[in-house]
């Protein structure tokens, strides 16, 4: 039989014309035929759909097409069932039969050739650069009634059917650039990839979908959303012309075809009209074709011809087509843009909450919908935390931009040792749960021992280690019971806070910072462990030891000039003017500062560094305060300043 | 609103699912030159093969439908490169009042007539007895139906000097024994045929090829018989009548042939028969006229 027929799978022919890569319509895309790319412009899920008549004479009704489409940030993904997409070929085989000597019966053959099925995937680049797969698989059914001779004790001829599916898999590759908005190419594959089942029975040989390689190239020219230009070239010397449109929700296009394979020059047109809002959109088509259709015709054409496509070939009929598509996206449209984020302060673990009250990042964010939106700014920060930790929120005005905070928490149990350089994922959400937009900036985190040289931040250290300090001093104070108890209640604070020292401090040595090149505060426990610190680890010590019996403390920073800088520490006392002497009769030792209520209350400043005992350190202390702090105007000038640890 | 338009979506999926058929097929009219007849000549393989004797290309035919015949035969038959060239003419006449039937009753011919002299080309035809043979019952029988007219040329016009001539015409003349006009006219005789076959494969496995061509004259159509002979024996077993147009080639289907018990037999026959038949314009449709150029070629079965 005939060998080497021309039927091909899909070319680039769709029921809706040629659009080129115009993001105002949608439908047109889920065809594979002239988008081997797998280009189409959702924002999540789409489904879509190709309904139609063909006028053969009667009209039938056809589903042609049902796709969905996915999109996964840089991917995408869509697949579509095709049970319209098939021609089915009736005809007589040349082969008769003769029964009972005066009866003669015509056999018969249907070929039916159908795609069914079709994934596409693609990958984009850029904004302008992208690559896609179509895969699509075939069924070519073949039917024929044949006679077979059977011999048993006589001869005898039956007639029976044979028949025999061949499964073909196409695929084929395409690329798109936007050169610009007014310009854009595509170019594909036709039939690079095929595998297709074996013909197993002669009697179908020749009759399988040829295969033949080729490829389409397309440009498009796009003054204006409204007009549209677009030509696609197949090098079977097949091409298509179309002129599309886009306004106020109203899309259009022209596409007129001329097929190689198909008579007169311009085989047909595909006129369209459709309507689309961001939910849904609505295309009706036709294809009108120039030359004289019929259910019938000759058998030896199509032997000597066969067909170059399923649906558009000599005996395609002329249909009208009504296309939707569905956009249920789940994500809804970005509302906002982060444009950048600038990190402002370093992260030190140990100030677990200090970031609650000031930013350690500012990003700068535009409003790019039309209308006002609620913008909350969140970040997260791998290695601390898991969630996304949520700025409060901050109003913006349609194409506004501003600057807004990130806040951070970090849980007060995080312990790292070294400093690491992370990442920090920002991001910024209107009016739904998932970000509209995000950044990522490299973030350094300091270990728990590292101090950013702020006094006032010291006490992070004091109170972290509360629990070791607490332990301590009621050891240590219990251990003095006896004394205690003999003691005026007044006068219990200083007398804790010397029995304090003297046990704590005065067994310390005093050493620098271990490390050159950053701060480094140890905490109370370590402090004890390593027996010895500078400054502020033994201020930090001492202080936690207070504090954590209920004794109020404050540091002292002697700022001082350049990289010279110390820190002590003041006592409350709790005493009032009128009681210092129950502890010093020298006015000088002592510094007066009212308290919450306003009354005046007895402060002592201990020098933690002075590891003789309490009263030298005391004594130190006073006379550096003194001096520093009185004297010399530190108070007043900023030079000296006094933190209160709580 | 969207959830409203997703479930209309889906509604109308549903709908265009359940109402929708499938593209109209296309109808293809078979104007190619491919197509053949096939009829079944004989079931029965095992026995001797009987003939009505009507037919000079060996084959069966039913004579019950026929009130009278005259047949003009080229005949050629190739035997391993050697070509034997016969001419036949022949004629018989039934009496339809006279049927003979088989013992159920069912028509097998009827009693000939002899009404007059017959010559072909100016030959007087001889008066020859009838006979057909038949199976009944499992039982080879034959009958003697009366006579028929017979003229055959074996040999340079031996015994009788009727020479058949391809593409021309030969002469009928009848004189009745009965008062009446004679009747004469001229048989119109078809080009020569000349046939070719290329057989290969072989029967043990099943894989017999044939593939057949001649001369085509391009219009009408032709006749392909195929028989097969028995080791010892002459005449053939014909088996398929295929009619296909006069294009010059045929591919046998594979399966005709190698669906057969060919292990039983040593020849297979190819006849190529071109003919001519017309029924005579005596007002009556009752004289059946035919001439025909008739190629066997026997081979062995490889």
């Amino acid at each position: 039989m005939a060998l080497n027929l021309k039927i091909l799978p899909q070319s680039s022919f769709g029921l809706a014309g040629y659009w080129g890569l115009q993001e105002s319509v949608t439908i047109p895309f889920y065809n594979y035929e002239s988008n081997a790319s797998n280009y189409f412009d959702i924002k999540d899920w789409g489904v879509s759909l190709q309904y139609g008549a063909e006028f053969s004479g009667s009209v039938n009704s056809s589903l042609y097409l049902l796709a969905m489409a996915k999109k996964l940030g840089n991917h995408s993904l869509s697949a579509r069932f095709t049970p319209g997409y098939q021609k089915e070929f009736l005809f007589a085989t040349g082969e008769s039969i003769i029964i009972n000597d005066t009866t003669t019966q015509s056999l018969e053959a249907n070929y039916n050739y159908r795609e069914l099925f079709g994934l596409g995937y693609s990958y984009k680049f850029d904004e302008q650069f992208s690559a896609g797969l179509a895969v699509r698989f075939y069924s070519q059914d073949f039917n024929r009634e044949i006679v077979k001779p059977i011999y048993g004790d006589t001869l005898y001829l039956v007639r029976e059917s044979i028949n025999e599916k061949v499964n073909l898999l196409n695929a084929d590759v395409g690329i798109n650039y936007i050169v610009n908005k007014n310009f854009q190419l595509r170019a594909a594959s036709i039939n690079l990839f095929n595998i297709e089942d074996e013909i197993t029975n002669e009697e179908f040989l020749g009759f399988e979908m040829d295969q033949k390689r080729g490829a389409l190239l397309t440009a498009s020219y796009m003054p204006a959303d409204f007009f549209n230009f677009h030509i696609l070239y197949e090098t079977s010397n097949s091409f298509q012309l179309s002129a599309t449109g886009y306004a106020e929700g109203i899309t259009y296009g022209l596409t007129a075809f001329h097929d190689y394979y198909q008579e007169p020059y311009i085989a047909g047109v595909v006129p369209a009209v459709g309507y689309r809002t961001d939910l849904f959109e609505v295309l009706l088509s036709g294809v009108k074709y120039f030359s004289e259709r019929s259910t019938d015709a000759s058998f030896s054409k199509f032997y000597e011809e066969g067909i170059n496509n399923i649906i558009n070939n000599r005996y395609s009929f002329d249909k009208i087509v009504l296309s939707m598509a569905l956009n249920i996206s789940s994500a809804p449209e970005k509302q906002v843009e982060l444009i950048d984020v600038e990190i402002v302060r370093d992260i030190y673990p140990t100030f677990y909450d200090k970031y609650v009250e000031q930013p350690f990042a500012y990003g700068r964010v535009v409003n790019i919908s039309n209308k006002p939106v609620s913008v909350i700014p969140s970040v997260k920060i791998e290695g601390i935390t898991d969630d996304q930790i949520q700025s409060p929120p901050l109003n913006l005005a349609p194409g506004d931009t501003a600057k807004v905070p990130f806040y951070l928490i970090i849980p007060d149990n995080y312990v790292i040792d070294k400093a690491v350089l992370s990442y920090a994922d920002f991001y910024v959400t209107a009016s739904s749960n998932e970000p509209d937009a995000q950044l990522q900036k490299a973030a350094l985190i300091n270990s728990i021992n590292s101090w950013d040289g702020n006094v006032a931040n010291l006490r992070y250290f004091i109170k972290r280690d509360i629990d070791f300090s607490m332990n301590y001093a009621k050891n240590v104070l219990g251990n003095n019971k006896a004394v205690l108890d003999t003691l005026p209640s007044v006068i219990s604070i200083f007398y804790k806070s010397e029995i304090l020292f003297n046990d704590f401090v005065k067994k310390l040595v005093y050493t620098s910072d271990p490390r050159a090149t950053a701060e480094y505060v140890q905490f109370p426990k370590q402090t004890n462990e390593l027996k010895g610190g500078d400054c502020d680890d033994l201020s930090v010590a001492y202080s936690s030891l207070l504090e954590s019996v209920g004794i109020q403390t404050a540091l002292v920073d002697y700022k001082g000039d350049g990289d010279i800088r110390h820190v002590n520490v003041l006592v409350n006392t709790k005493l009032s003017p009128s009681q210092a002497k129950f502890i010093t009769n020298n006015d000088s030792k002592y510094f007066i500062r009212k308290n919450e209520q306003g009354k005046d209350e007895i402060w002592i400043p201990i020098e933690t560094t002075s590891l003789t005992n309490f009263d030298e350190a005391w004594n130190i202390g006073v006379e550096k305060f003194n001096r520093e702090a009185l004297i010399e105007m530190g108070l007043a000038t900023g030079k000296v300043e006094i933190i209160d640890v709580y | 609103m969207k959830k409203l338009l997703t479930y209309l979506f889906i509604s109308v999926s549903v709908f265009i699912l359940v109402s929708c058929d499938k593209p109209a097929p296309t109808q293809l009219i078979d104007d190619t030159t491919d197509e053949f007849e096939v009829e079944l000549l004989n079931k029965d393989l095992e026995g001797e093969y009987y003939s009505s004797g009507a037919d000079t290309s060996g084959i069966t035919q039913d004579i019950t439908g026929i009130t009278n015949l005259i047949s003009v035969s080229g005949i050629k038959i190739t035997t391993e490169n050697r070509t034997s060239i016969f001419s036949l003419a022949q004629a018989m006449f039934f009496d339809k009042s006279k049927p003979i039937r088989y013992s159920n009753g069912r028509l097998l011919a009827y009693k000939t007539i002899i009404p007059g002299t017959i010559k072909f080309n100016g030959t007087e035809a001889h008066i020859v007895p009838y006979r057909i043979r038949f199976r009944e019952g499992g039982i080879p029988k034959d009958t003697l139906v009366g006579g028929k007219y017979l003229l055959y040329n074996i040999s340079y016009g031996i015994p009788d000097p009727f020479y058949f001539e391809y593409n021309s015409n030969v002469s009928f003349e009848f004189d009745p024994f009965l008062p009446g006009g004679n009747i004469s006219f001229n048989i119109l005789t078809p080009h020569e045929i000349n046939g070719i076959v290329s057989l290969t494969g072989n029967k043990s496995n099943k894989n017999l090829e044939a593939n057949l061509s001649w001369n085509g004259m391009g219009e009408k159509r032709v006749f392909v018989i195929i028989g097969l002979l028995r080791p010892g024996q002459l005449q053939s077993i014909p088996v398929y009548k295929m009619k296909t147009p006069d294009d010059g080639e045929l591919k046998i289907p594979n399966r005709y042939l190698n669906q057969l018990p060919l292990d039983r037999f040593e020849k297979i026959v190819f006849t190529f028969v071109r003919s001519y038949e017309a029924y005579h314009e005596n007002g009556n449709n009752d004289l059946l006229v035919s001439s025909q150029s008739i190629h066997s070629i026997v081979i062995d079965i490889p």
